[in-house]
């Protein structure tokens, strides 16, 4: 993707976040004029900050999607999108961060705190190195366990501090 | 008084705990700021989290100390390897690279490592003389100031860091600053995006935002199959002729200090900016300008005295006015924050000795940084050898610890998770990053302020114009909207 298609790409994400802010803002201002709060006046609400960045984050991201559309245009830009996509797929070194991210997201999100530290870290270290071939497999065995170990220690027993 | 306190702050220094801590903290710095992927900004969030248990002063030192060593540590693999090891020696890998291929590797480095002490070490002049300075005139300001102020800043980070887009930096600001809002508001304890959720209640952490944006980008990137590039072999370090090398460029070493600290002082623009300036600086300033990019010394000494100078500028606005002058500057307030400093203008009243004991751990890391430097760089520039796909989960595994260890809390690593995704999303599109922190980190004082401010004045932004402070941070915003969106351009044009 070049800068512009990516400019493209990125403006739509960012005017989605603009309208779910403003909305949200909006949304706060309504709900904080009634009970217990029963602030009605704008300036003073919480919903203040939301709705002027929302609103500011909208121009802006527009400015930026109408920059981009120029140069690519609307359909030829969509189409890049999931022209995008489709070679994404196919790309060794995406395919290689996406699977990456999802062993980290597997670590981050689903090991720690089921299971005790050192079988976390262990699981998704030798996972993630036996994934990208890191070394040769004993070397990743020993290199793992070293580092494990010496978290532990450090941390642990040196620090005094309970690990995730 | 003053000499009670840097006299304190030496012994605190001098404590055999605080001297092991310094020399692990700036050499861990050294070697972070050496591999490439891993920026100051990154060393500092991991070890934040990781200080998180240590005694107040102690995680000072550390802290400061890596900072010092990241900075210096970035220009050997600049000069070895050509490829910087942080964004503030892409200078020096100008004129380093070219030293080393043609066998002046150790020269180099030992120029770069004494230019950034004395860089440092001359910008610790003016923490100490202008933060009491801006501090006093800080006192000035009230609630419509603190809201421009930290306006300001974040535009001026915007701009300055995009890359000639400003409207990508703004926009990155914008986020930064709506991220800010989620959770408990300041003023009326409302809560803001929360759903329900208790831990987004209490507040998006900062630590693990820092890491996720400055860390995780980086561990993803390292999955890519790269081929290694070429290390050149380092030569001798030849102390003597090092030195009488900086006494003949002392007038580059103080011009390039100046830059760095001016450089530093504004918000959000970082060491990098500093050590281009210093660079061009010199080659403008020089009379064999073509020399420069071919292995010319000054370009080493002016690239490194600028980016390191930089650290005290921007420490000056974090301590006088809590506006973070760079990346690294905004994890450093971040963690003053969390030891139970409160940086801006009641610093000097509330905690008087902070100013000194900063210069003071400054100067001292700049000084072991030196001493280290000289003495492991043989052993540490090893370390460019290890694969990136072995180091980069492991760091990944202290970007967990240092998440979870701020409040013990799951939920901060997946906070720390998904801002890594937005930080990936960020740069993968040329956003600069720096913008969206500092909205992180301004947003409570730009939002508590502007409420206070407008509840004061029942409502009306009248009185934002009647404050000379407030019109002065208010022309200097339209002129930069103006400049940046070509509105100026348009209007010169129209008059000739």
């Amino acid at each position: 993707m070049d800068s512009k298609q990516k400019d493209f790409t990125i403006s739509l994400a960012l005017i989605a976040v603009g309208l779910w802010a403003t909305i949200g803002g909006i949304r706060i201002y309504l709900k904080a004029a009634r009970p217990p709060y029963s602030i009605t006046q704008l300036s003073i609400s919480p919903g203040l900050l939301p709705i002027i960045l929302g609103a500011l984050l909208l121009i802006l991201s527009t400015m930026l999607f109408t920059k981009s559309v120029r140069e690519v245009g609307v359909k030829n830009g969509f189409l890049t999108i999931f022209k995008w996509f489709k070679t994404a797929t196919g790309d060794g070194d995406i395919r290689s961060m996406v699977i990456g991210m999802l062993i980290m997201a597997v670590y981050s999100f689903l090991l720690i705190g089921k299971l005790p530290y050192w079988a976390t870290a262990l699981i998704y270290l030798l996972a993630i190195m036996l994934y990208l071939r890191a070394s040769k497999v004993w070397k990743i065995v020993v290199i793992s366990c070293v580092i494990v170990g010496a978290i532990i220690l450090l941390f642990q027993v040196g620090f005094n501090v309970s690990l995730p | 008084m003053v000499l009670t306190y840097l006299g304190q702050a030496l012994a605190t220094v001098f404590a055999p705990l605080n001297i092991v801590v310094l020399l692990l903290s700036v050499g861990s710095g050294l070697v972070m700021g050496m591999l490439p992927g891993l920026s100051a900004t990154m060393a500092i969030a991991l070890l934040t989290g990781l200080t998180y248990n240590f005694p107040t002063q102690t995680a000072l030192i550390a802290l400061l100390g890596i900072y010092v060593g990241s900075i210096s540590g970035g220009c050997q693999s600049a000069i070895l390897l050509n490829i910087p090891g942080t964004p503030a020696s892409a200078s020096t890998a100008l004129d380093g690279y070219p030293m080393a291929r043609r066998g002046e590797g150790g020269f180099a480095i030992s120029l770069a490592t004494t230019a950034s002490m004395f860089g440092t070490l001359l910008s610790v002049v003016f923490v100490l003389t202008l933060t009491p300075f801006l501090t006093k005139m800080a006192l000035k300001f009230a609630s419509w100031e603190f809201f421009l102020l930290s306006i300001f800043g974040i535009m001026i980070c915007g701009a300055l860091t995009a890359q000639g887009n400003a409207l990508k930096g703004w926009i990155s600001g914008i986020v930064g600053l709506l991220v800010s809002v989620i959770g408990l508001d300041t003023v009326d304890t409302f809560a803001r995006f929360s759903y329900g959720n208790v831990n987004l209640m209490s507040r998006i952490q900062l630590i693990p935002v820092m890491i996720g944006l400055f860390g995780f980008p980086e561990i993803v990137r390292s999955f890519k199959k790269e081929e290694n590039a070429e290390l050149v072999p380092l030569s001798k370090f030849n102390i003597g002729k090092n030195f009488r090398t900086m006494l003949k460029h002392w007038v580059a070493i103080i011009r390039s200090s100046l830059i760095g600290v001016a450089v530093g002082i504004i918000p959000g623009v970082g060491e990098d900016t500093g050590g281009w300036l210093s660079y061009w600086a010199s080659k403008s300033t020089s009379k064999d300008p073509e020399s420069f990019g071919t292995g010319n010394e000054l370009g080493v000494i002016s690239a490194e005295t600028g980016n390191n100078a930089c650290i005290g500028g921007a420490l000056i606005p974090v301590l006088s006015l809590a506006v973070p002058g760079s990346a690294p500057a905004a994890v450093l307030l971040a963690a003053f924050l969390m030891h139970g400093y409160r940086p801006g203008p009641l610093l000097m009243t509330e905690s008087p000795s902070f100013v000194y004991n900063v210069s003071v751990y400054l100067f001292a890391s700049s000084f072991v940084m030196w001493v280290l430097a000289m003495i492991i760089a043989r052993g540490t520039v090893r370390i460019l050898r290890v694969e990136k796909k072995i180091l980069m989960p492991v760091i990944f595994l202290l970007c967990v610890v240092g998440s979870y260890l701020i409040n013990y809390n799951f939920f901060d690593i997946k906070v720390m998770f998904i801002f890594g995704l937005i930080g990936l999303a960020l740069s993968s599109t040329n956003f600069p990053a720096a913008p969206f922190l500092l909205g992180v980190i301004l947003g409570p004082m730009a939002d508590s302020n502007l409420r206070r401010a407008l509840r004061l004045s029942d409502g009306s932004f009248l009185p934002m114009f009647k404050r000379p402070i407030s019109v002065f941070f208010l022309i200097i915003i339209a002129g930069m909207i103006l400049a940046q969106t070509g509105v100026l351009k348009k209007l010169k044009r129209g008059t000739k």
